[in-house]
């Protein structure tokens, strides 16, 4: 197991305290690519910081690679790349003075800047303040994973890519799973995470809402089924109660829309007695889903049990 | 997805960590290049402007011109001591409470925002995320800081010489002109452990920066007022000035009590101690 969070709490103190992130717990296991998802303010950032040992707990344990991520902190640092989500870079110096400042910070050689380079091409020799958002965020990514890290830590990686950008990060995400590397990326946009991650947890408000794989939540979002019957039949009642059936439409054209959650089977058995002119099944949005994680509209409520328990629900 | 390990792996899971050199440090006379290279170049350019305008100089009364209370408190010095030197007019127009209130608030500028510039631009993020101790980050500050105070100290010593060299008539003792500079370099001690202390506590480079400058004026206030009034005389006190008078040393070509500039020393390591275990502690939030 690479990271492992326990009952993490932590509150800003001041006049009206802050309860930025609430009991929170889950683990990451070695060679995965885990989304961390949530809204602006959930608690993404602070949860980063703690494990990076920038912000203190209040309460609760962060081990990565089986250490404590306070007391050992340089033994973890010196395994790890971290991207922050607000990049800000010196602007009088060159790429590649950026990056040696970094890389001999970690004390290890950039093994990895040629292959990074072949992905994210950015010119080495020129001044940071002539960079464009995108191309400081390419060069922010490859200060992180330049040194061969065994864990990444993401905040909001593809924040400023435009398409090219995040269809290489998305590949070279992949690619390093694919050796054994770890990466831990947090996003408030569900198709950044859609395509690289195995899981996703869910935070809202400093509590962890879920914690699922990528297709139990498509599971989740289920489908769109389109029908246009030929005879002019009305069969909203009939189809109505099969139970994966969450909603039905029907428009002024005849044309009856219904969600399907579940099994469709049932329904296509259903549709058997009836003369069908069209039918098209598609898959529903994830963005669906997040947004009822993220409005709190989901039947459940905030997680707050221990993350074995959780995870054996799963 | 699970796979096999790399097989080039840079840091092994037992290494210890080794950071080559001192980037911190490093980075931060970089970030402050601008300002410890004016504060040398303006002492440069003054000193070197003392020397060649020292003929013209000496036809000025400085006793006169020190008799005035209020100027001798505006610049920290009193009309004691060897006034038609050229050593004189140097610690005047140079050493005088001018040369603290400028270049230790360049000093103490620097010092101020070193780490709350680092927090609030997002930089610290990435050291810290590498293998830096909190420990070792705020010490390759504080010896930043410090190497700034001695080179402005060192340019100020190549001024003396060259004046010296360049000039005719332009004669330092410098067993005198050595020991002003231990008085500054308690000063700068001072102002960097201080610097230092508000930075670690503060989340913004610029205010942080303010900060200390506000507190060398206020020190430079602090010692106008105490001297220049009986009844204000307790304020100086609060000044670093009274601990460590520079121009005062080459006047009167006394040293006075060795413990003043110690006091300075010690409030400057206390003030950056308390500012290292105030930011072990702290979150890094900006």
């Amino acid at each position: 197991m690479t990271i492992e969070v326990a009952h993490l709490t932590k509150i800003y103190p001041g006049k009206t305290p802050v309860h930025a992130v609430r009991n929170i717990s889950f683990h990451v296991e070695r060679g995965e690519i885990f989304g961390f998802l949530g809204p602006n303010g959930a608690g993404k950032t602070t949860t980063i910081r703690c494990m990076l040992d920038l912000i203190r707990p209040t309460s609760g344990t962060i081990r990565i690679f089986g250490r404590d991520a306070r007391c050992d902190a340089l033994a973890i640092h010196q395994r790890i790349g971290y991207l922050p989500g607000d990049v800000r870079l010196p602007g009088d110096l060159t790429a590649k003075q950026f990056l040696a400042r970094y890389w001999h910070m970690a004390g290890l050689a950039p093994v990895l800047l040629p292959k990074l380079r072949e992905h994210f091409d950015i010119p080495l020799n020129r001044k940071l303040k002539g960079f464009s958002k995108g191309m400081r965020q390419m060069l922010a990514i490859i200060q992180a994973f330049m040194c061969d890290p065994e864990l990444v830590i993401l905040d909001e990686p593809t924040s400023g890519l435009d398409p090219l950008g995040q269809r290489a990060f998305n590949e070279f995400l992949l690619d390093e799973a694919g050796r054994g590397r770890t990466v831990f990326m947090s996003s408030h946009i569900l198709s950044d995470v859609e395509k690289t991650c195995q899981r996703v947890a869910v935070i809202r408000n400093g509590e962890l809402v879920t914690i699922e794989t990528i297709e139990r939540l498509r599971e989740r979002a289920g489908q769109t089924v389109t029908i246009e019957f030929a005879d002019g039949s009305r069969p909203e009642a009939d189809l109505q109660t099969i139970a994966s059936v969450r909603t039905l439409e029907r428009r002024q054209d005849g044309t009856c829309i219904l969600k399907i959650v579940g099994d469709i089977d049932p329904l296509i058995k259903a549709l058997a007695r009836y003369q069908v002119r069209r039918l098209a099944i598609e898959e529903a949005p994830l963005e669906e889903v997040l947004m009822q994680f993220y409005t709190g509209d989901n039947a459940g409520s905030p997680m707050t049990v221990p993350s074995t328990a959780k995870e054996s629900w799963l | 997805m699970n796979t096999q390990p790399a097989t080039l792996i840079a840091a092994t899971p037992d290494a210890k960590p080794r950071v080559c050199g001192f980037p911190v440090l490093l980075a931060t006379l970089h970030e402050s290049r601008a300002l410890t290279g004016a504060a040398c170049m303006y002492t440069l350019i003054i000193g070197l402007l003392v020397g060649l305008i020292f003929p013209a100089l000496k036809t000025l009364n400085l006793a006169t011109y020190l008799s005035n209370g209020t100027v001798g408190s505006l610049l920290g010095v009193s009309s004691q001591g060897h006034l038609s030197t050229f050593a004189s007019y140097l610690a005047i127009e140079l050493y005088s409470s001018f040369f603290v209130l400028l270049f230790g608030g360049v000093l103490g500028y620097a010092a101020g925002a070193s780490i709350a510039r680092n927090i609030e631009d997002g930089t610290i993020d990435l050291t810290l995320a590498r293998p830096v101790s909190r420990t070792r980050f705020y010490l390759e500050k504080w010896g930043a800081i410090l190497i700034s105070s001695l080179m402005i100290i060192a340019t100020s010593l190549l001024t003396g010489w060259l004046d010296t060299l360049l000039f005719a008539n332009a004669t330092l003792d410098w067993h005198w002109f050595l020991l002003a500079h231990l008085d500054i370099a308690s000063t700068f001690f001072f102002i960097a452990g201080v610097g230092l202390l508000v930075s670690a506590v503060m989340s913004a480079g610029r205010a942080a920066g303010g900060l200390v400058t506000l507190i060398i004026v206020f020190g430079y206030l602090a010692q106008t007022f105490g001297t220049a009034s009986d009844r204000l005389s307790l304020l100086q006190y609060l000044s670093p000035y009274y601990y460590a008078p520079t121009a005062q040393v080459m006047l009167t070509e006394q040293f006075g009590a060795i413990w003043k500039p110690l006091i300075l020393t010690g409030a400057g390591l206390i003030a950056g101690l308390g500012g290292l275990w105030r930011f072990q502690r702290r979150d890094i939030t900006p």
